[in-house]
């Protein structure tokens, strides 16, 4: 029998409890070990490498999406991302033009460097890192899991 | 300094578009409702992982501290 989600699981993802604590367990292990290593470094690579390898795996295994819209995107329904995009696409390269290390113009990358500074931040943003990442694997993982029960309703994107 | 706070303000932008992008759904995407999309396509699963992981190797581990 599959255990029941609890609350904070299935606003997590869905996940059973038990595997969704050793999941988080795992994560915040590794969030805390990976944001310690020295930055260029071979092994700081490596953490980076091995969860994009994990979820490269998982995401081609993957049947379908946590949320599936169906059809095709509006445009319009993306405009202001594809505006907030522009806009910071045209900042980054300013940054870039002027060395990248500008204090006037400074990059994306030299603002949250800021962030980076202190371990404490640095484990933070990484489990963010990580659970933006895992997020799309939990759906179609749990209906995997919860097989043969008729498939939910699927949510409608926006459309034109 | 302005460009800093410019910066700033993209970022808590977004992050309150997608919010409100969650909480009134219809009309508007949100980032999640573009990445599941993406995510139905075997190239789009590549793409979204490999934008992912540009993020976290460039963040974490190619960050340099400000003294």
């Amino acid at each position: 029998m599959t255990p029941k989600p609890s609350k904070a699981a299935r606003l997590l993802g869905g996940l059973p409890t038990r595997r969704f604590t050793a999941l988080a367990l795992i994560s915040v292990a590794y969030a805390w070990y990976a944001t310690g290593l020295r930055p260029f470094t071979d092994s700081a690579y490596e953490a980076v490498f091995v969860a994009a390898a994990i979820l490269l795996v998982f995401g081609l295994l993957s049947p379908a999406g946590r949320r599936t819209p169906r059809g095709p995107l509006a445009l319009r329904a993306v405009a202001p991302w594809v505006a907030l995009v522009a806009v910071a696409a045209c900042l980054e390269a300013a940054g870039l033009a002027l060395g990248g290390r500008s204090p006037v113009v400074p990059t994306l990358s030299t603002v949250v460097d800021h962030a980076l500074r202190w371990h404490a931040s640095r484990f933070v943003l990484f489990l963010g890192w990580l659970e933006v990442g895992t997020r799309p694997l939990s759906g179609p993982w749990r209906r995997m899991s919860q097989r043969p029960s008729s498939p939910g309703p699927q949510q409608t994107g926006p459309q034109l | 300094m302005i460009v800093t706070v410019v910066w700033l303000v993209l970022l808590s932008g977004g992050f309150a578009w997608e919010l409100y992008c969650h909480l009134r759904p219809g009309r508007w995407a949100s980032l999640a409702t573009v990445s599941s999309w993406l995510w139905q396509r075997r190239a789009g699963r590549v793409f979204l992982v490999a934008v992912w992981a540009f993020v976290g190797w460039h963040f974490f581990s190619r960050y340099t501290a400000p003294r």
